[in-house]
């Protein structure tokens, strides 16, 4: 978050903003802490087995000891890189400013501008609130509605959180194609719906706010430049604590979910349902996902456990992808701004991408 | 002196508590206005809500705001509105 400088700079003028001494003792503070993150994380799992197995004394193989040690193993795991994770982006996010992000896509050409938005999409947060304003700011700067859309598809798609937890569990691998083919639709979507004569479906008043006459210049476009590393990492450790306290109860119900199913379903039920061979259930996971919305890192434990459970990676992701991907508050606040037909068009090339990206990674892992 | 607060949804409550709390810390007297129209955000050059703007400028967008920095920039902007 780019403000807190703002607020300093008018406050008190340079010297409320600190000092470079102040500057280098937090940023060796926030080394420190990372080092002292790794240490702690590469010994979670050693901490599970200890625990399950010697402190516990829990048969191994057995259903309860099966639970406990996703509780005490993954548990901690999830929550550990999701507070990593929201750091490093909120430091991301210090310098990629909604502002700056909309000056580096102003004036780009079609399809520079619908790859550059799909990556700017990735450590985005988007609430479904953020996004209109976000939305309108970009079309009121010239920026295509078609980049515009990349942005919109990407942002929620492909979530910091999942890609983050994905790579920490399961490898670069999976976590790189999950991206990759992420940004691909968001991308070809983008693209695409251009084609599409989309300025016809803006709502009035949207298609007036954006014509050039309105153009309006935030003045704080340049604050990221003034932004030491006190504040950047202060405002870094506010995202962490507001993450955590937004998420905390979406990652209870859904590891408490993740170790029910992992505990109580049995492998072949799973794998008769969510197994590769049955080429069906990539569209019926989409089709339950849609409606529903969590954050990813509520999802993510579902994810792990149907996998573990025999289910296939396409259909678990593409399960995952859809319920992190759209909520229905969000397409509510978009029809403020766009008509049925783009929001359906939306809809459609959201719930298209993942069922392809679900496929994909079923044919190749 | 002017004081917009713009709001979508998530955090509107909080802000304005937040906003209400640092002008009666401030001791200023301020007009607050609730700016909730989508166009009149966009107008306003607002990209992320919540935002407060005081006499014109952005002291933050994106966040809720903490009171403490709201009460300094208030005061900031009151002595520059006496000064100039």
């Amino acid at each position: 978050m780019s403000e807190a400088e703002t607020i300093a700079d008018i406050g008190a003028g340079p010297s409320k903003v600190g000092g470079p001494r102040e500057n280098r003792a937090r940023f060796i503070e926030a080394l420190l802490g990372l080092v002292a993150w790794g240490l702690l994380y590469s010994q979670l799992d050693a901490f599970a087995a200890w625990f399950t197995h010697d402190f516990l004394r829990l048969t191994e193989g057995g259903h309860m000891a099966g639970a406990v040690e996703f509780f005490v193993a993954d548990a901690p795991k999830v929550l550990m890189l999701l507070v990593l994770i929201t750091f490093i982006v909120g430091i991301t996010r210090t310098f990629l400013t909604p502002e700056r992000i909309r000056e580096i896509l102003a004036g780009r050409n079609e399809l520079a501008g619908n790859v550059l938005a799909a990556i700017l999409g990735v450590p985005t947060p988007f609430c479904s609130c953020s996004a209109i304003p976000l939305f309108l700011g970009f079309l009121q700067s010239g920026i295509p509605l078609g980049v515009a859309m990349s942005f919109l598809i990407t942002c929620p798609v492909v979530n910091e959180v999942a890609l983050a937890m994905l790579y920490g569990i399961y490898g670069w691998k999976i976590a790189g194609l999950y991206a990759a083919l992420g940004m691909a639709k968001g991308v070809l979507s983008g693209l695409l719906i251009a084609r599409m004569r989309p300025e016809r479906f803006l709502e009035p008043w949207v298609a007036d706010l954006v014509r050039p006459a309105h153009g309006t210049q935030s003045e704080e476009a340049d604050n990221s430049l003034r932004m030491n590393w006190t504040a950047r990492i202060d405002s870094a450790i506010v995202s962490v604590r507001e993450t955590l306290a937004g998420v905390w109860h979406y990652l209870v119900a859904g590891i408490a979910l993740g170790a029910a199913i992992y505990g109580y379903i049995p492998v072949e039920f799973v794998g008769q349902y969510m197994g590769k061979q049955a080429w069906w259930n990539v569209p019926v996971a989409v089709v339950l996902g849609l409606p529903l919305y969590a954050s990813a890192a509520g999802v993510f434990p579902i994810f792990q456990a149907l996998l573990s459970k025999g289910a296939a990676l396409g259909t678990s992701m593409a399960f995952m992808m859809s319920v992190i991907g759209i909520s229905i508050p969000e397409l509510v606040m978009l029809r403020k701004v766009i008509k049925p037909p783009l929001i359906w068009t939306f809809v459609g090339f959201v719930a298209l991408g993942i069922v392809i990206v679900g496929y994909v990674f079923n044919l190749l892992i | 002196m002017e004081i917009r607060v713009y709001i979508s949804c998530c955090g509107a409550e909080k802000t304005l508590a937040a906003v209400q709390q640092a002008v009666k810390q401030a001791g200023v007297t301020a007009h607050v206005e609730v700016v909730n129209d989508y166009a009149e955000i966009a107008r306003a050059g607002i990209l992320s809500t919540p935002a407060v703007k005081i006499d014109g400028r952005t002291v933050v967008s994106g966040r809720v705001p903490q009171v403490t920095d709201l009460v300094t920039s208030l005061i900031t902007a009151a002595s520059k509105a006496t000064t100039s």
